[in-house]
């Protein structure tokens, strides 16, 4: 009987604060959903799910309370699967969801998972999804290959999927060297316009070949990132910035992946959000100017010693005497205060997340259509943007609290104008 | 379906432009939605249990509390409120919650001794009531039922029974009270206090000798730093 006693694991470094923001801002949660050529069968994805839970213990977790801080337990419950009808991107109900903290849910012929974001980033989320598909192909019967780029079903839970990397890659720094304000930056442009009512949010989804949008970045000497974020900002500028008479800048977040940098296959967070801030200092400015501060600052980011620093000091809070033994409630009053007042007082205009091309195996291609990546929008943060490529196609969406589609309708248009033929899908929230 | 105007091919059922929202021609064959179509304005609960239990409890007691001061009786106002609040735990984090039953039965645990002392504590001073069966009697009773239902749940392993030790334990501690009352000399009689303190003993040593991986397993968990 002693074997059963469970396991648990402790949330990595960057997840110990999401528990704490849930109610006031809403959950943080990401979506990765997934088109197949034919409608999904969910008594199958259901089984699917189920078999390859318990190799990715990491996601086979429920939220507790310690003392000093949240934990994930093994959840032993059945994992559930909802039609997208009955739950339309609302937040993840844990009770209803057996307590797991990803909820998996399919609509005519479209799988999606929703992540909270204590349990993994986008790049976690997009291995899962991908476990996920490949056992879920295998059980309809199709003969297909992993091809290295999926985990073979019956090999063990793999340690190094499960590590904390932030920990792992410390190095002590000196408090004074991680420049928190740098890395937070000005208070930035808020988006304005009409807000849905209730947990409603907009969601459009363009789709594009990837060839057409590196033409586009090429004329500007940019990477696709740099060359969207930078036709992001330009979007919000030209059309919601007019009539804004302050000087706060266009701040853009863009979550970065570290597993490459420190060669982590971790599938819990590991990316580091960096602040792309542009001044609007005259009236004319051109696209040209916001890739510029997009390429310039993030190079400045991504240099190794600056990343190193900023990781170091995500670890350093929680490394701290003090912190560790502050107990639960006092913890979560304090970051809420923090969130009131000085959070507030550093908002960014949108994020941008990239997390570039997922490598699926080739022989599941011609079951899958698209991929698709989107984070809800947050109170503070309107507008979220985020695209994912597969197979030469890129899916580029956006989320939003208001129901104006000008920046869009403007992003959509400037790439069209630079010849990519766009298929769009709406949810039709502001109808 | 193209949208001239925006240069984009729209797909799903609805023939609108998603980004000019210009109306488009409709397709034979408009394939299928890729996201459902947002439910038309779910409206929030304007009676809710919240309300009305606070609607009434405010307007029960104080009126209570006025004849109360007009009469000049004892302050019994004080054991309706009690009552009433425990009505309220009892409805919303018991009946109607959907928490797990080992938080439950802890808090109810809790509530009831609180209110329980509540009532020592608005009438122990008064000439004419001995009010000493609260902790002679009610507290050790309560806490150990309430010890001893614990232990024997993690016995049996139960679902998710490792939930149940940091509650158990906290009830343990808790048991241990009215005995240290009856050395204090704050209570007389001590028989209840002291087969509340051995159901206590009992419980905890059955659960290091049987348990004792799972309780610090469990410990290690709600502990660590």
């Amino acid at each position: 009987m002693e074997k059963d006693v469970p396991g648990w694991l402790k949330l990595d470094n960057s997840a110990r604060i999401y528990p704490m923001i849930y109610n006031q801002n809403g959950q943080n949660i990401f979506r990765v959903s997934c088109e197949l050529t034919e409608r999904v069968d969910p008594v199958i994805l259901r089984n699917a799910l189920k078999d390859i839970l318990p190799k990715y213990p990491s996601f086979n977790v429920k939220l507790k309370r310690g003392v000093f801080w949240y934990y994930f337990e093994e959840n032993r419950k059945p994992p559930i699967i909802f039609n997208e009808a009955d739950i339309a991107a609302d937040k993840i109900d844990f009770k209803a969801n057996n307590d797991y903290i990803f909820r998996a849910s399919y609509y005519n012929s479209t799988v999606s998972l929703d992540f909270d974001h204590s349990v993994t980033d986008g790049k976690g989320g997009f291995e899962f999804v991908k476990a996920l598909l490949f056992r879920y192909f295998v059980l309809q019967g199709h003969d297909i290959d992993g091809a290295n780029l999926v985990r073979p079903f019956d090999s063990p839970p793999d340690k190094g999927e499960m590590e904390d990397s932030f920990s792992v890659n410390y190095k002590p720094v000196r408090i004074r060297d991680v420049r928190l304000n740098e890395i937070l930056g000005r208070r930035g442009y808020e988006i304005s316009g009409v807000p849905f009512e209730n947990s409603k949010y907009g969601l459009i989804t363009g789709q594009c070949d990837i060839s057409a949008i590196k033409l586009a970045a090429k004329k500007y000497n940019a990477t696709v990132t740099e060359y969207l974020g930078g036709l992001l900002m330009y979007s919000i500028y030209k059309t919601n910035y007019n009539d804004h008479s302050g000087k706060r800048p266009i701040k853009l977040l863009i979550p970065i992946n570290l597993r490459r940098l420190f060669g982590s296959r971790t599938l819990r967070n590991f990316s580091f959000a960096s602040v792309v801030e542009a001044e609007i200092k005259s009236k004319d400015i051109t696209l040209e100017y916001f890739i510029g501060e997009i390429k310039k600052q993030l190079t400045k980011t991504l240099e190794e010693a600056n990343l190193r620093t900023a990781v170091a000091g995500i670890v350093k809070v929680d490394k701290n005497f003090l912190v560790k033994l502050l107990p639960l409630p006092v913890k979560y009053v304090i970051f809420r205060l923090i969130q009131e007042f000085i959070w507030k007082f550093k908002t960014n205009t949108a994020i941008f997340t990239n997390p570039g091309i997922i490598d699926i195996p080739r022989t599941m291609h011609p079951f899958i259509r698209q991929l698709n990546f989107f984070s809800a929008p947050v109170r503070s943060l309107k507008l979220n943007c985020a695209t994912v490529t597969h197979n030469g196609e890129i899916s580029i969406s956006f989320a939003r609290r208001c129901k104006e589609t000008d920046i869009m309708k403007f992003f959509f248009n400037a790439l069209t104008k630079e010849g990519a033929e766009i298929g769009v899908v709406s949810n039709y929230a502001e109808l | 379906m193209r949208c001239y105007n925006c240069g984009v091919e729209v797909r799903g059922r609805v023939n609108v432009c998603p980004l000019c929202h210009n109306k488009l021609e409709e397709e034979e064959n408009p394939g299928e939605d890729v996201f459902p179509v947002f439910p038309k304005g779910r409206t929030e609960k304007k009676i809710s249990f919240n309300r009305v239990f606070w609607f009434v409890f405010f307007n029960a007691v104080s009126i209570c509390v006025a004849v109360n001061i007009i009469f000049e009786t004892q302050f019994w106002s004080m054991i309706v409120a009690a009552g009433l609040i425990y009505v309220y735990v009892l409805i919303k984090n018991t009946i109607l919650s959907r928490t797990e039953i080992s938080k439950k039965f802890f808090f109810q645990t809790i509530v009831l001794s609180t209110i329980f002392i509540a009532i020592w504590l608005a009438f122990f001073k008064q000439d004419g009531y001995n009010m000493s069966w609260v902790f002679e009697y009610v507290l050790p009773i309560l806490y150990a039922v309430s010890a001893l239902a614990y232990g024997i749940l993690i016995f049996f392993r139960v679902h998710n029974f490792n939930d149940y030790i940091i509650y158990e334990l906290f009830i343990i501690i808790l048991g241990v009270m009215p005995l240290v009352l009856f050395f204090c000399g704050v209570i007389k009689l001590g028989i209840p206090a002291l087969i509340c303190f051995f159901v206590c003993l009992f419980v905890f040593l059955s659960n290091l000798i049987f348990s004792w991986k799972f309780v610090i397993n469990e410990l290690k968990r709600r502990f660590h730093a």
